[in-house]
Formats: C-alpha cells, structure tokens, sequence
C-alpha cells in the first residue's frame, strides 16, 4: 500500500502522453505542472503506461482534474442472471474521494450513467465517475461541477432491461 | 486513477513512489527547456543537453 505521502505527491502530476516509449523520463505538494505519469508507467514498464484509452473527459471541462482511487463497476447485460447482484443500486456505493469506475457492456447503446446519477454520487462525496461506456446530461454534470469521463455522450437513457 | 482533460491513467498503489520520483526528475528537466524555450532556445539542442542521455 503506497504511503499517504507518496499519494499526496503523486496527486500533483497530470496525465500525460504516453506515446513516445523512448521518452525520458516526495514528498509534499509536488506540483500541478507535472504531467508526467504515463511516461514514468511506461518506464517502470507498466502495461500502456496505465492509460486508459478512448475516454475522455466531458465535465468540468479544461480546467478540470481528478485523482482518486477506484470503486470498480462491471455492469452486464440483462439477460446475464447468474452475476451476482448487489443489495443496493451500484451508485450507492460511491464513497468519500473515491472515483467510481463502471465497465458497461459493449455495444449497448443506451446511457448507463446520468445527471441523477452524478448527483448521488457527488453527495457521497465522490470525486468523479469513469465510464467505459456511455452517458448523458453533460451540461448537468458541469452546471453541478461533477467530473464525468466516458466514450461519448448520447441520449438515450437506460431501458429497464439494461438495468444492472 | 488519475484524470484530467489528456485523459485517464491508473497508478497501481505499489508504484506510486516510483512514479513520483520519475515525475519530478523529468518535471525539473521540463521546467528548464521551458525557460530556454521561451528564450529563444532550439529544441534539438536542448533535448541533447538538458535530457539524460539513455
């Protein structure tokens, strides 16, 4: 478990391009500037340099940066009715400084994630959401100042067989 | 997991002090080609004389 000093360190630095493997590459309040994680991952030899391509950020918008650990959600379809279920609405389980990160299944077009649901999440306290898939209201989102990364925004709200 | 507007990177927790200490060696190089940079400075020299070589 990383101390809560490197933690608070690491905080400072950006993402950044990991592109370039050639590329070169404590303690407290280190600084915003850095933007150099990705290449240190891909130094360390860390697969793709930790990035998680394809989403990008919808809210708050440029100047916006989070950082957090991760609340994992693997939504499955449906029809899938041997995963296990959860006692209560995946949303709930967002929790203080914690970033919620959701795997919905491919393909589906519908929104697993929305204004209600940014709401919720921001009242316990979550940093922001992460999203492996799709979701809507972005000028909700940015009008109640919630970080949102996904895919792609759309419209269409899920139906009640996509409910997870 | 770290996000901002480039986009997502995860940090597994047993190398983040690893990572911090790779970013703020290269931070303190970056911060040095800015300055010649904005003197006036050409980017191939300064990579040769600023960046470690391999």
């Amino acid at each position: 478990m990383a101390s809560p000093r490197a933690l608070e360190a690491l905080r400072k630095f950006t993402t950044c391009d990991v592109s370039d493997p050639n590329e070169e590459t404590n303690a407290f309040r280190v600084l915003q500037i850095f933007s150099q994680i990705g290449d240190a991952l891909v130094k360390l030899k860390y697969p793709y340099g930790g990035f998680l391509d394809g989403i990008k950020m919808f809210s708050p918008g440029s100047t916006g940066r989070v950082f957090g650990p991760a609340i994992t959600v693997q939504m499955v379809e449906a029809s899938n009715t041997s995963a296990p279920k959860l006692e209560k609405h995946f949303v709930d389980h967002n929790e203080e400084g914690s970033i919620m990160y959701i795997q919905q299944p491919k393909g589906l077009p519908s929104a697993c994630w929305g204004g209600l649901m940014s709401t919720r999440a921001k009242f316990l306290g979550a940093q922001a959401v992460m999203i492996d898939g799709r979701m809507r209201d972005v000028n909700e989102h940015r009008e109640m100042g919630f970080p949102v990364i996904s895919l792609i925004a759309i419209i269409v709200c899920s139906t009640v067989k996509m409910e997870c | 997991m770290i996000g901002d507007e480039d986009g997502v990177v995860v940090t597994p927790q047993s190398l983040v002090e690893q990572v911090v200490a790779l970013c703020q060696e290269r931070a303190e190089i970056d911060e040095k080609m800015f300055i010649e940079l904005r003197k006036g400075g050409a980017m191939g020299d300064l990579i040769k004389s600023l960046r470690k070589e391999k």
